[in-house]
C-alpha cells in the first residue's frame, strides 16, 4: 500500500493520462465551433486517427509516424465534413453524426479484418516499453512532482502545447480573429473581405487532425496498441460537452479535461483513495461501480442544464454556430 | 437541387458504406432442407481472442469433426447481453432461416432463450453459463444449459500464482461480483489454490459491474498494481487489457479464455514470458457432443422427430474428465515446482471430483519428499471472508448462488 500522498498523486496522473485524449478532442473541437461549425463527428475522426496512426505507428513502430499517421486520418475526417457542410450546405448535426457513424465504422472495419486475417501489426519490445513509459529523464525520479509533472508521454505535453497554440491563435492573433468572425458573424466577415469558406475549411481540417491525435491516444496509451473493437469508447463524445465546459477556451480545456479525466479515473482509482483516506471516504466503497461509468455523463449533463440556465454575458459560444453561411441569402 | 442530390447521396453512401461493414460479419442465408445449427455471439465473430474467439473455436471445432457443411452453421453475432431487441431479433432471423439448434453462447440470452424455446418446440435449444432450462413435466423438454467446472482450472492456476508471487498480492479484475457464482466460484477457487501453496497469500478483487469495458479492464489492473502491490494479476473479463498492463508494469498475468501469452506477445516473439499461463476453455468438447446429440432429434430431411435424446443428454456440466479446459502451457516464469504441483492436482483431477473436489473441507498440501513432491489431503474449515463457516457445495452453488467470497479474499469496490 502507498502512503496518502503518493495514492493522491497516482490517482492526479491517472486524471492526466485519461484527460490527455479529451484535451485533443476538445481542442480540434474548439478550433471547429469556434469558426462557424458545430462538428459532432469528434468520436469518428478520433476513431479513424485511431486506426491509421495505430497502424502506420505499430507498423514502422515509430512514435512520430504514429502522431502523423492520425493527424492526417483526422484531417481526411475534416476533409469530408467540411466539403459537405461548407461546399454543399448540409446539415452540420447530421453529417457531424454520419462521421462519426462512418469513421467508428471504418475503424471496425479495418481493424477486424487485420485481426481476422492475422495481419494486425504486433509491436515490438523497444515501441511497446516507449508507448508504455515515457517521462522525461532525471526530473521523472525527483520525489513526488518527478511523476506528477514529469512521468508522461510525450504527447500529454505535446497536448498542452497544442491547447495553449490554438488559444494564442484564437484570442491573440490576427488570423485568429478573422477566423472568430467567421464563426461570429460570417456575413459581416465577409462583407470586410474575409474569406469566410477558406476560414472553415482551414479550420476544420486542422482541428480534425488535432482529433486524430487524440484517437492515436486513446490506441496507443490507453489500450497499449492492443485492437479492441473499441478503441474511443465515448471519449469524443465527452469532448463535444467538454468545449461547453471550458468555455470555448482551449486554454480552459486544459483543466477541464483533467476535471473529467479524473472523473473517468474514478471507477479505477476510488478504492485506493478510499483505503488511503479511510475516515472521509470509507462511504465510497459501498457506490456500485456503474455510477463511475455514468459520472461523466452526469456531470456533461449538469453542465448543459447550468450553462443554459446561466446565459453568461462572456459566453465563449459563437454566435453563427452551427448555421451553414450562404453568401447568396446575405 | 443538384447540391442537394450530392449531399444526399453521399451521407447515403457513407451511411450504406459502414451499414456494409456490420452485416459483413453476419452469417449467409441458406433455405435447403439439412440439419442447421444457429449460433449467438456476444462479440464479432472474428475477435481473434476473447470469449467469443473461444467458442467459435469449438464451433468450428464441431462443424469438422461431425463433417458439417459451412452453410449448416448460421452465425448472429455483435450482440450485447442486454439489447433485448437484438437479440430477439437474431433468434427470430435464425428461426426463419431453418435452424433445428439454436446455441447462445452468452449469459444475457437466457431469458430470451427460453421464451423461444417455450414457442418452438420443434427447435432444440442450448445455452451456455447460465441456468434457466425448459426440462420438467409439462415443459417443451427442448432447451438445456451448459457449462463447465472451470474452476477447477482456476483452481490450479491459483497454485502457480501463489508460488510464484513475491509481494504475497495477487489481482483479479473480475466482469461481475457476488451476484455471478460464474465470476466468484472462479475467484474463490483462484485463492484456494493459491492458499494452498502459500497460506498468507492475498487476493485482490476489483469488480469491473461489466462485460465489456476494455478501457477499464486494464485500468483495474494498473490499480492493482500501483495501488496494491499485486505482482500478480489475473483475470475473469474478455480483453487482453490486464495481460498488457502487468507486462508494462513488469510483473506477470494469468490469462482467461484465450492464450494471452500469444496475444501480448512482441513481434517476433511467440509467446511473452511475462504470461505465466492462461485458463482456456474448448468448447469443441461440448459442442461436438451437444450438436451430435441434437442431430439424432431430427430425420434426415431434418424434419422433427422426437426429443427423447435431448432429454436424455440433459444440462451438462463438464468436468476435468471431458477435456472441456486446459491451462496453457506454463511460462518460464513461473516459479520453481509449479510445473510438478500443477502435474499432481491435475492426476487427481483427472479421476473425477469424487476423490477430492475444490470447494470441500480436504485443503490440499504439497510436501517434498527425496526431491519429489507429494500431495496429501489435510482437514480444513472453508470459511468466506467475513468468517461464516461454508459447508455442502454443491453443483447448484457453483453455477447459480454463490453471493460470498472466500477468506483471503479482499474486494475493493461494490
Amino acid at each position: 500500500m502507498n502512503s496518502s500522498i503518493m495514492t493522491i498523486i497516482i490517482v492526479l496522473c491517472e486524471a492526466v493520462r485519461r484527460g490527455t485524449p479529451l484535451l485533443l478532442g476538445t481542442t480540434g473541437e474548439i478550433l471547429n465551433e469556434k469558426s462557424g461549425s458545430l462538428n459532432l463527428g469528434v468520436e469518428g475522426t478520433m476513431a479513424v486517427g485511431a486506426i491509421t496512426g495505430a497502424l502506420l505507428g505499430l507498423a514502422t513502430s515509430n512514435l512520430f509516424l504514429a502522431l502523423l499517421g492520425a493527424f492526417v486520418g483526422g484531417m481526411f475526417c475534416g476533409l469530408i465534413y467540411a466539403f459537405l457542410t461548407i461546399t454543399l450546405k448540409a446539415n452540420q448535426n447530421v453529417t457531424g453524426l454520419a462521421i462519426t457513424i462512418f469513421g467508428s465504422g471504418l475503424c471496425l472495419f479495418i481493424g477486424e479484418t487485420l485481426k481476422d486475417t492475422k495481419k494486425f501489426p504486433s509491436y515490438t519490445s523497444e515501441f511497446y516499453s516507449e508507448i508504455t513509459g515515457g517521462g522525461i529523464p532525471v526530473l521523472k525520479d525527483i520525489p513526488y512532482i518527478g511523476q506528477l509533472l514529469f512521468s508522461y508521454n510525450a504527447l500529454v505535453y505535446i497536448a498542452i502545447l497544442i491547447a495553449l497554440v490554438v488559444w494564442i491563435y484564437i484570442t491573440k492573433t490576427k488570423s485568429g480573429l478573422r477566423m472568430r468572425a467567421s464563426g461570429e458573424n460570417p456575413a459581416s466577415a465577409d462583407s470586410v473581405g474575409i474569406n469566410v469558406d477558406a476560414e472553415r475549411y482551414k479550420n476544420i481540417v486542422v482541428g480534425s487532425g488535432i482529433m486524430g491525435l487524440g484517437g492515436v491516444y486513446m490506441a496507443l496509451f490507453i489500450n497499449n496498441g492492443l485492437w479492441n473493437t473499441d478503441w474511443i469508447n465515448g471519449y469524443g463524445w465527452i469532448a463535444v460537452a467538454l468545449v461547453i465546459f471550458a468555455n470555448w477556451s482551449s486554454a480552459r480545456a486544459i483543466g477541464g479535461s483533467y476535471v473529467f479525466g479524473f472523473l473517468l479515473a474514478l471507477k479505477s482509482r476510488m478504492p485506493s483513495l478510499a483505503s488511503a483516506f479511510p475516515s472521509v471516504l470509507s462511504w465510497s466503497t459501498a457506490i456500485p461501480t456503474e455510477l463511475f461509468d455514468a459520472l461523466p455523463f452526469i456531470v456533461t449533463m449538469l453542465v448543459l442544464i447550468f450553462s443554459s440556465i446561466k446565459k453568461r454575458k462572456n459566453s465563449g459560444a459563437p454566435t453563427g454556430l452551427g448555421l451553414n453561411y450562404f453568401r447568396e441569402e446575405r | 437541387m443538384k447540391k442537394k442530390i450530392t449531399v444526399l447521396l453521399t451521407v447515403l453512401v457513407m451511411i450504406v458504406a459502414s451499414l456494409g461493414i456490420m452485416s459483413a460479419f453476419t452469417g449467409c442465408t441458406d433455405t435447403d432442407d439439412e440439419f442447421k445449427v444457429g449460433v449467438l455471439h456476444i462479440n464479432p465473430v472474428t475477435s481473434t481472442s476473447g470469449y467469443t474467439y473461444a467458442h467459435q473455436q469449438g464451433i468450428t471445432y464441431a462443424q469438422e469433426e461431425l463433417g458439417l457443411k459451412k452453410s449448416q452453421i448460421i452465425i448472429k453475432d455483435s450482440l450485447p447481453d442486454d439489447q433485448t431487441d437484438l437479440i430477439n431479433a437474431a433468434i427470430e432471423e435464425l428461426i426463419a432461416e431453418g435452424c433445428n439448434m439454436i446455441i447462445g453462447t452468452s449469459f444475457g440470452y437466457m431469458e430470451e432463450m427460453q421464451a423461444y424455446a417455450k414457442l418452438y418446440p420443434e427447435i432444440i435449444f442450448s445455452h451456455g453459463t447460465g441456468y434457466l432450462d425448459t426440462y420438467g413435466e409439462g415443459q417443451n423438454n427442448n432447451m438445456n444449459n451448459y457449462f463447465g467446472r472451470i474452476y477447477q482450472i482456476r483452481y490450479l492456476a491459483g497454485l502457480v500464482a501463489g508460488l510464484t508471487t513475491e509481494t504475497g498480492n495477487i489481482g483479479y479484475v473480475v466482469a461481475r461480483g457476488t451476484d455471478t457464482a460464474e465470476c466468484t466460484s472462479g475467484v474463490n477457487a483462484f485463492t484456494l489454490g493459491a492458499q494452498a501453496v502459500n497460506p498468507n497469500v492475498k487476493v485482490h478483487v476489483m469488480i469491473l459491474n461489466s462485460w465489456f469495458d476494455p478501457t477499464n479492464e486494464k485500468g483495474f489492473a494498473d490499480t492493482l498494481i500501483e495501488d496494491y502491490d499485486c505482482d500478480v494479476i489475473t483475470q475473469h473479463c474478455d480483453t487482453e487489457g490486464p495481460s498488457s498492463s502487468a507486462k508494462a508494469h513488469g510483473v506477470y498475468s494469468i490469462g482467461y479464455n484465450s492464450d494471452m501469452a500469444l496475444a501480448v506477445a512482441d513481434k517476433g516473439v511467440e509467446r511473452d514470458p511475462s504470461v505465466l499461463t492462461s485458463v482456456l476453455w474448448n468448447w469443441g468438447a461440448y459442442y461436438k457432443v451437444a450438436i451430435e446429440t441434437a442431430m439424432k432429434c431430427f430425420d434426415e430431411q431434418g424434419n422433427f422427430v422426437s426429443n427423447e435424446e435431448w432429454i436424455k443428454f440433459g444440462n451438462y456440466y463438464g468436468d476435468y474428465t471431458k477435456g472441456l479446459y486446459e491451462l496453457a502451457p506454463l511460462s518460464e516464469n513461473c516459479a520453481e515446482g509449479a510445473a510438478e504441483i500443477v502435474a499432481l492436482v491435475e492426476a487427481m483431477m483427472a479421476k473425477g471430483t469424487t476423490e477430492w473436489d475444490v470447494f470441500t473441507n480436504k485443503a490440499l498440501s504439497f510436501t517434498k519428499e527425496n526431491g519429489e513432491y507429494v500431495v496429501t489431503q489435510v482437514d480444513r474449515q472453508l470459511k468466506d471472508n467475513e468468517g461464516n463457516d461454508i459447508n455442502n457445495v454443491t453443483v447448484a452453488n457453483i453455477t447459480g448462488d454463490m453471493p460470498y467470497w472466500v477468506a483471503g479474499v479482499e474486494v475493493h469496490n461494490n
